[in-house]
């Protein structure tokens, strides 16, 4: 460690920057229009030191913890903006998770210093859009190839001078199926950032550029000591665990199942206050959408050692200093170009997830939970109006059960870890889009068994009026969450359709051409259970 | 009928709270236009088994009430309850079943899906009040648009009906899809209960029905069935209490007695309506308290006010630029409830906060808290330091007289832990003391910024209205921080709720859902709609003796662009599309006067004004002979900024219109105390207010 903090102001600083970040959030989720971002929460709001290094985040969805860094640092390394500027991306590969999530960054100018000094601070906010022109409505096609999966923008200017480029925003508006609702999607994001350069520029105006730079810098010592304090709980050893992910292009009937399961291993070697994460031992990239770039494993790393802690603690670039990540180029957790990465979010984010914590259940079996569902159920319906040529755009995921811990039972019904998604009242739905909800309960007996129960999952029965066509990318289809401590395994889930009374079963990713009156029922996985029974 | 009589009559503001039941009593003579009659206040324990008991033992405390009662005509007792909502949280309702449609009794088990906390790996949402082996399901179906798709199957209701017979339930919710576009299908089923009911004869328990449709017409099934089923669950508890109550006070006295109970939006309503839609009340204490210091406010001069009422656990800030903001936003015990109440917003710093530090060794104060018990090291029990610990150890709260003097407060039990922590931190206690403020006050600072200058107002605007007992420790220092230049501390600010019920007005609302895009309906049109829910509302408000003239009427939109998600509301006017985008604007930062919009739902209100009372005057300005000057206490040291000072104590009942004085200055009174940092003066205004000005 390099830098300390002052104990005891080191929480005002964190409150003055958090609260910024907050603010920000705010904006973005009142007054934007994509479902992902006003009813999922899934953006993210965070302030960024001159150097590109991240200060003070509000996630208000795991998976986007500490992965604004990269956009940040790579619209550095393309532009020295100015003030005026805003920049967008959505390139994976530049910056970005994948490309339904736009990023904005602008710079944060001191009053006091020259402008050949260059900004002091960054602001940036990023946001999951609903339909950025992918090969099939929604935000998440069966793509093999990013290319499929809609508009590629690295760093852009989206601002230079104050002066909004209109062609750049023509590129992205023009790409969606639902254009207007992009547009006010990107309005709300330049607001929350312009909301965040004037709270910063207030800040310099009140205690000064040099007193600002030192309290960022000691937050982020904090927060490493923080993570520091964390690993150090945990005993130094070698832990190993592994998990599968589905592949999308197999069939159970035809293929045995060790093609269909795609292999994720992962070593945690502990030494004192340092922990590395290898997840070398994981397949290569696939032809499918589930592959990450190394943003979305950070993200989930982060989040996995942060739940662990007993308590809350900022995320910025100090707590990423004691993780060392290790994902070879080219493997399914540091994908390149021209991996399908849409799914990798939503996807394998919670697999990784599912991994660390079954690796760290050796070192600490007395608070690590069984396995949640583990997929956030994926569901796209698109077409059009009756009697229009208006088209619509649905999307939606679905909870499952949560693990069982060693001292609860899990919750049903609950989205888990990477994400928390609020559902779609049916009321709203049903009022928006051509087709009904004739059934959404909990799926008995789903959870797995044992001392603890896993939480039930959940069944949703979709009635279809009119033709469509339908999207689903689950996981736990094939291969179920795991049960620890003798505890069951959680019931994996089951996609089905029912055309005609005749029931047929569909794969864990499809993409069909529904017609009127076909019903499509999605049943969730249980989470996994703890505990022998007595 | 408010009857004109030509004895005097009593006015009295009840509010029960967790520990305390405050009584404010006024009287009012027919021959004083003025209605500045006596005050009298009265604070008894509550009874929380029993909390009626504790209302029966303040009023015969009272002597007005009691001996001299032949004197008296009318009593009018405003009561402000926490039976509902202490039901609630204390899971003690009726047992209550729910009937829904087929394939959706689990949807106050599934809520929104989420978790309450993201990084806690045991986070859960709280268990549904109703179980699933009491939800019943009835094959039927309503669409969106209002339309029939499946009617009622009668088999499946008579099943379901003989159940609820037989499950001896004490409530029901009728909870259906859509039925806020047509209730037609619930109010069939209420009616095959109530005569299944009497079929079976189930005499003195029958059970009451709630029927979403008529408790919270509006979309959204999660927040419409969670509404309803709170409703039905604390109905008969509440309609028991409110009987008991009102047939005890009767007894005890039999001169016209009229009781009317407060409402969380800040009106009150007669007894049977209260019976009737109880979840209304849950947060009616709150509530007098801003409508209490509203009426100060105006009284002294101040329109635009932000109340700050800092407890022991918690702190409770809301923003009235010249009226009342009310949202619907609101939950117990993370159970939504839509129905409007005040707009209160509410962080975890209070005088109970913990201060700790953390596994990095940073010092941290709150949002946890030591609650009542143990409660703070100064008073006894408690083991780790508390807000109240620091104020003592800097000398701002006079230990020898807290309560009266009744709690004699242990200082060095304080210093001793001070000491150690500020090593462990290696500074000095002085130190520790000040930057664990000045976190708090940080904490109370966003607090007043989210509701302020987040939506676009400016605290140099605004006159902060300081109540609760811990509040006037921290006014000065948070004034400072948001440039807010002026402060008032109203007399009594332990009994501001109470007070406050006296002051509100009869009212009634009802909303209803729309969802119309806004150029698909024009102004007369709307005008007409609310004009109709105007003549239901104004009935019951006609109904309690308010002539038609004195009953006022609002009627808003609730609006946003279409594809939104949260709403704005708008007065309804002929421009209210154009004020729709200023709100967006002051708002969220910016606005599309090219955008679609669409209006949600209508809400329609109607206040009647009551005859009510004046705030008691207590003389002119210049002090009385004899008491021109402060009575100081005496002295203490306390330290401020780093520097040590001594300060007179003076003891609020001792002040008098016309006094003024300057800090540093501590003023003590029975449940609260305030600290006047140098720098800032006050003086007294002849309403006993204490008012604190910032301005150099």
């Amino acid at each position: 460690m390099t830098t300390t903090f002052d104990p005891l102001r080191i929480r005002l600083y964190l409150g003055l920057f958090c609260s910024i970040c907050e603010e920000m959030g705010t904006i973005l989720e009142r007054s934007s229009f994509s479902p992902n971002i006003k009813e999922r929460r899934d953006f993210s709001c965070a302030l960024f030191d001159a150097k590109g290094d991240l200060l003070a985040q509000a996630a208000h969805i795991p998976v986007h913890l500490g992965s604004a860094q990269r956009s940040v640092q790579a619209t550095l390394q393309k532009f020295k903006l100015n003030p005026g500027d805003m920049v967008i991306l959505n390139d994976p590969y530049q910056g970005g998770t994948h490309l339904p999530d736009l990023t904005l960054i602008a710079p944060v100018f001191d009053p006091e210093s020259p402008l050949s000094h260059g900004p002091s601070f960054y602001v940036a906010n990023r946001a999951h859009h609903s339909d950025i022109g992918g090969k099939t409505p929604g935000s998440l096609p069966l793509s093999t190839k990013i290319e499929e999966e809609g508009l590629r923008l690295g760093p852009t200017l989206l601002i230079q001078n104050h002066q909004v480029h209109d062609e750049t925003v023509q590129q992205i508006i023009g790409k969606s199926r639902t254009p207007e609702e992009r547009q006010g999607d990107l309005l709300a994001q330049v607001s929350a950032n312009k909301l965040g350069q004037k709270r910063i520029t207030e800040y310099l105006k009140r205690y000064g550029l040099k007193v600002l730079k030192k309290q960022s810098q000691e937050l982020q010592a904090y927060a490493e000591t923080m993570m520091r304090q964390v690993i150090s709980q945990i005993p130094d050893e070698e832990y190993h665990f592994e998990d599968y992910l589905e592949a999308p292009l197999t069939l159970p009937e035809r293929d045995p199942l060790e093609d269909q399961l795609i292999h994720l291993g992962v070593k945690i070697t502990i030494q004192g206050h340092e922990a590395t994460i290898d997840f070398s031992d994981t397949a290569k990239q696939v032809p499918s959408s589930l592959n990450t770039v190394l943003a979305v494993t950070e993200a989930a790393t982060l989040y996995v050692f942060r739940s662990i802690s007993e308590e809350d603690f900022p995320v910025n670039a100090g707590c990423l200093k004691p993780l060392r990540i290790i994902a070879p180029q080219g493997c399914l957790l540091n994908a390149k170009p021209p991996a399908a990465v849409s799914a990798g979010n939503v996807e394998t984010s919670q697999r990784i997830v599912d991994l660390l914590f079954g690796a760290l259940s050796k070192a600490l079996p007395e608070r690590i939970p069984a396995a949640s569902c583990g997929s956030m159920n994926n569901i796209c319906i698109g077409g059009n109006f009756p009697f229009s040529d208006k088209k619509f755009s649905y999307y939606e995921t679905i909870a499952g059960g949560q693990g069982a811990l060693p001292w609860k039972k899990g919750a049903h019904a609950t989205h888990t870890h990477m994400t928390n998604t609020r559902n779609t009242p049916i009321e709203a739905l049903e009022h928006a889009y051509p087709f009904r909800i004739e059934r959404y309960a909990l799926r008995e007996k789903s959870g797995g068994r044992g001392k603890f129960r896993g939480g039930n999952g959940l069944v949703r029965d979709y009635r279809l009026i009119q033709e469509a066509q339908v999207t689903v990318i689950s996981e736990r289809r094939i291969y179920p969450p795991y049960g620890l401590a003798g505890g069951g395994d959680g019931a994996m889930g089951e996609n089905l359709l029912i055309r005609e009374g005749k029931i047929e079963h569909l794969a864990g990713k499809f993409s069909l051409s529904a017609k009127p009156n076909d019903l499509i029922r999605i049943s969730t996985p249980g989470g996994g259970g703890h505990g022998r029974l007595a | 009928m408010e009857k004109s009589s030509k004895k005097p009559g009593l006015w009295i503001g009840i509010d029960t709270g967790g520990t305390f039941t405050d009584l404010i009593i006024m009287e009012f003579s027919p021959e004083d236009p003025e209605n500045t009659g006596k005050t009298h206040i009265v604070k008894v324990p509550s009874t929380p088994q029993n909390p009626a008991k504790a209302i029966l033992n303040g009023l015969n405390k009272v002597e007005a009430f009691q001996k001299k009662r032949k004197n008296y005509g009318l009593c009018h007792i405003i009561h402000g309850s926490t039976v509902a909502t202490n039901a609630i949280l204390e899971r003690r309702g009726a047992k209550t079943a729910l009937i829904t449609t087929r394939g959706f009794r689990d949807i106050l088990a599934i809520g929104r899906q989420t978790r309450p906390d993201l990084y806690k790996l045991d986070s859960e949402r709280p268990p549904p009040l109703i179980s699933r082996k009491d939800s019943y399901e009835v094959s039927e179906r309503i669409l969106a648009t209002g339309e029939i798709n499946q009617e009622i199957d009668s088999k499946d209701l008579n099943k379901v009906c003989e159940a609820i017979c037989r499950g001896k339930y004490q409530s029901v919710a009728v909870c259906l899809l859509h039925a806020y576009a047509n209730p037609s299908h619930e109010t069939r089923i209420a009616n095959a209960l109530g005569k299944s009911f009497q079929k079976n004869a189930l005499e003195d328990l029958v059970p009451q029905i709630s029927l979403s449709s008529k408790i919270l017409p509006q979309f959204r099934e999660f927040e419409r069935f969670s509404t309803t089923v709170l409703s039905a669950y604390v109905q008969p508890v509440m309609t028991h209490y409110l009987h008991h109550l009102y047939e005890n006070i009767q007894n005890q006295n039999e001169k016209s007695l009229k009781l009317t109970v407060m409402r969380s939006d800040g009106g009150q309503f007669p007894l049977h309506e209260a019976q009737e839609k109880p979840l209304h009340t849950v947060l009616s204490g709150p509530a007098g308290g801003i409508i209490g210091s509203k009426k100060i406010a105006e009284n002294a001069g101040f329109e635009n006010i932000i109340t700050f009422d800092m407890g022991g656990t918690s702190t409770d800030v809301s923003l009235l630029p010249q009226e009342i903001l009310k949202t619907q936003e609101s939950e117990i015990n993370g159970m939504p409830i839509r129905l409007p109440m005040i707009d209160i917003h509410t962080v975890g710093a209070g005088g109970g906060s913990l201060v700790r530090v953390d596994k990095a060794g940073a010092l941290r104060v709150g949002p946890e808290s030591a609650g009542a018990h143990p409660g703070p090291i100064c008073y006894g029990e408690g083991k780790e330091l508390t807000l109240t610990d620091i104020h003592l150890f800097l000398g701002r709260l006079d230990p020898k007289f807290f309560l009266g003097g009744k709690l004699i407060l242990d200082t060095d039990s304080v210093q001793l832990k001070m000491q150690k922590m500020a090593k462990r931190l290696r500074t000095s206690s002085h130190e520790l003391a000040q930057i664990a403020l000045e976190l708090a006050e940080l904490r109370m600072e966003q607090a007043i910024r989210v509701i302020s200058i987040e939506r676009g107002y400016d605290p140099r605007d605004f006159t902060l209205i300081c109540f609760g007992g811990a509040g006037g420790l921290h006014c000065v220092n948070l004034a400072r921080r948001l440039l807010i230049p002026r402060i008032l501390i109203p007399p009594h600010p332990g009994g501001l709720s109470a007070y406050g019920m006296l002051f509100s007005d009869l009212s009634q609302w009802k909303t209803k859902t729309l969802l119309l895009a806004s150029n698909a309906i024009d102004y007369e049109e709307l005008r007409e709609r609310v004009e109709g829910i105007f003549e239901e509302i104004k009935q019951p408000i006609a109904d309690e003796g308010i002539p038609p003239e004195k009953i006022l009427t609002m009627g808003f939109l609730e609006m946003r662009y279409i594809g939104q998600s949260f709403e704005l509301s708008v007065p309804l006017s002929r421009d209210f599309i154009k004020h729709f985008h200023q709100l967006h604007q002051i708002r969220y930062g910016y606005c599309d006067e090219e955008k679609p919009t669409e209006i949600v739902n209508i809400f329609c209100e109607a206040s009647g004004a009551r005859k009510k009372p004046s705030l008691p005057y207590l003389g002119a300005l210049e002090p009385k002979e004899g008491k021109k000057f402060l009575k100081t206490e005496r002295k203490t040291t306390c330290f401020y900024d780093g520097k040590k000072y001594t300060m007179p104590i003076y003891f609020r009942n001792n002040l008098y219109p016309g006094s003024s004085w300057e800090g540093p200055a501590l003023i003590t009174e029975y449940s609260a105390t305030s600290f006047m940092p140098p720098g800032c003066y006050a003086r007294v205004d002849r309403w006993g207010n204490m008012i604190i000005e910032l301005k150099d």
